[in-house]
């Protein structure tokens, strides 16, 4: 049995250009997240359920990782591939640091939950109004310039 | 503990007589607000109707509720204030509109019958429809049929759309139809007689509804689709105020030199080229439905003069209207409950009734609640959105 389809709401990357060779445009930065709530260190700081989040980002270079309530980690994968010297607080890397942070502000902003409208219906939607409905004409002939038919012939 | 929540659609925040309305006289709300506890620094957490109500129904802002736009389906799953209210006893029940598009997908991915309960509920944004009346049922295919047109053609107001021919067009010496859907009729008086208005219906299947509750506990969304548009009433209201009732519009050349790409875009679109129009302009310097900053409804996409676009966020879009709460606290007292400090109320909210979600979902509504203020035996809130005022139209 096939089944019903799920949604698709990827937010990953489709893999079939790479199967058959083609380029593709990889992305800049990779994210990952973690939630310690139920952990120990948790106790340990005393902070809230909601506080105890992570997330981490990387560049080529560059590991940062937000860590709410606290300053953040900042590795040279370059100079420090065994990630053994924290940068997070060094004032030398403010740019960086501001840089990945900003990268993470960016895919904060994106949609992550809107999934229930596909993107070719949002297009069809996009620009007008459902039939009938009438927004911003002021007179019958605004309407019929809009429409190119009379007032009386709307649905 | 009963709960009736009211809401108004396109009701500007300060467009009542007890926000500071230098004209307009709106003594049964501000009746309301006089023993309740007015929130003046209440913000939606969208300008536009379906995202803001959704919120309003799930406690959440609209990036975790992802109904972004109106026709954007609340995803099944999404807890809601009636399924709240039902886990702890209250029959949560809707009178008139909510904007909420069934999330067919869903349901038909995890077989859930749209015809069972649990199918209704969801399709009703998890509320008990007594009415669903989203107010909208112009000609064409958009939900053609309410039982306001049976009522109003069992009262003798007959024809193909009861809804739109009577309720939302006014006529002339004639007898001929003036659309209120015109924006050059909004000066009409509605043909229906004001006891047959769709306020006036809709205010009526609620009492219908709370002489036959019974017993038990239950929440009354009592949801009216007007001032929204078509803007046009029934006399007397009509003819009750007139364009020097509304204060002049906040709006300058200066803020139309913008370098700004969505500003201009919004300004080059249909609707501001419109209401932009030398006609419009001369014509309704100072109409009542909305060109003016302090206009009774909100012109849809141009909530501050001419252009300002309904998606922005501007303060009169997003700004809360007499958001209240009224009521008895529980111990007996009545009359006003604390005033909050600041903003605090002011961004999301809880559903009613919704305290803290002890049941276990604590971390999912981002609003805050309101006990802190007071414990009601019922109250009154939001009687009317401004920002849902501002958007747009549907």
């Amino acid at each position: 049995m096939a089944g019903r389809p799920c949604r698709i709401f990827w937010e990953g990357r489709d893999l079939t250009p790479l199967l058959h060779a083609q380029p593709v445009t990889w992305r800049e930065y990779a994210i990952s997240e973690y939630d310690y709530s139920t952990r120990e260190p948790r106790q340990i700081l005393g902070n809230a359920q909601t506080d105890a989040r992570l997330i981490m980002i990387r560049d080529d270079r560059w590991k940062y990782v937000h860590c709410e309530g606290f300053r953040p980690m900042l590795f040279d994968l370059h100079e420090d591939p065994d990630e053994l010297v924290d940068l997070g607080a060094s004032p030398a890397h403010e740019d960086v640091r501001r840089r990945l942070n900003d990268a993470i502000f960016a895919w904060a902003r994106q949609h992550h939950n809107r999934f229930t409208v596909p993107p070719e219906r949002i297009e069809r939607m996009t620009g007008g109004e459902p039939p009938g409905i009438l927004i911003g004409f002021w007179d019958e002939a605004d309407f019929e310039s809009h429409f190119g038919k009379p007032f009386d012939d709307r649905p | 503990m009963n709960v009736l929540w009211i809401m108004c659609d396109q009701l500007r925040w300060d467009y009542l007589s007890c926000a500071g309305h230098p004209r307009l006289h709106t003594p049964h709300i501000d009746a309301l607000a006089a023993r309740g506890v007015r929130f003046d620094r209440a913000y939606v957490q969208s300008p536009f109707c379906g995202p803001s109500r959704m919120s309003s129904y799930t406690g959440r802002y609209c990036r975790s509720h992802g109904a972004t736009w109106n026709g954007f389906p609340l995803r099944v799953g999404e807890p809601t204030l009636g399924d709240h209210l039902r886990r702890i006893g209250v029959r949560p029940v809707i009178v008139g509109k909510t904007h909420m598009i069934p999330d067919s997908a869903g349901m038909e991915w995890l077989g859930i019958d749209p015809a069972s309960p649990i199918g209704v509920s969801i399709a009703e944004c998890g509320f008990e429809p007594w009415e669903r009346d989203d107010g909208l049922h112009p000609y064409g295919p958009f939900d053609p049929a309410p039982d306001y047109d049976t009522y109003l053609r069992a009262q003798g107001f007959d024809g193909a759309n009861p809804w739109e021919d009577w309720a939302n067009s006014g006529q002339d010496d004639a007898g001929r139809l003036l659309n209120g859907w015109l924006l050059c009729h909004s000066d009409k008086a509605a043909r229906i007689p004001d006891e047959h208005s769709e306020t006036a219906y809709m205010t009526n299947r609620a009492m219908d509804f709370m002489r036959n509750a019974g017993d038990e506990p239950w929440l009354c969304h009592l949801s009216f689709i007007k001032p929204h548009w078509p803007y046009i009433v029934s006399e007397p209201y009509a003819s009750m105020y007139g364009p020097d009732d509304v204060p002049e519009a906040i709006r300058s050349d200066a803020e139309r030199q913008t370098d700004h790409p969505v500003f201009r875009a919004y300004q080059d679109s249909r609707i501001c080229r419109t209401i932009s129009r030398t006609r419009c302009a001369g014509r309704l310097s100072r109409p009542i439905w909305g060109w003016s900053n302090r206009s009774t409804t909100i012109w849809a996409a141009c909530s501050r003069g001419w252009k300002r676009p309904a998606d922005e966020g501007h303060d009169d879009r997003v700004h809360l209207g007499p958001w209240r709460l009224s009521g008895r606290s529980l111990d007996g007292r009545e009359g006003p409950v604390p005033r909050p400090v600041g903003a605090g109320a002011a961004d999301c909210r809880r559903p009613p009734g919704c305290r803290g979600c002890h049941a276990g979902h604590g971390q999912r509504c981002s609003g805050r609640k309101h006990r802190p203020c007071a414990d009601l035996h019922r109250f009154l809130w939001r009687g009317a959105p401004a920002a849902y005022s501002g958007k747009g139209a549907t």
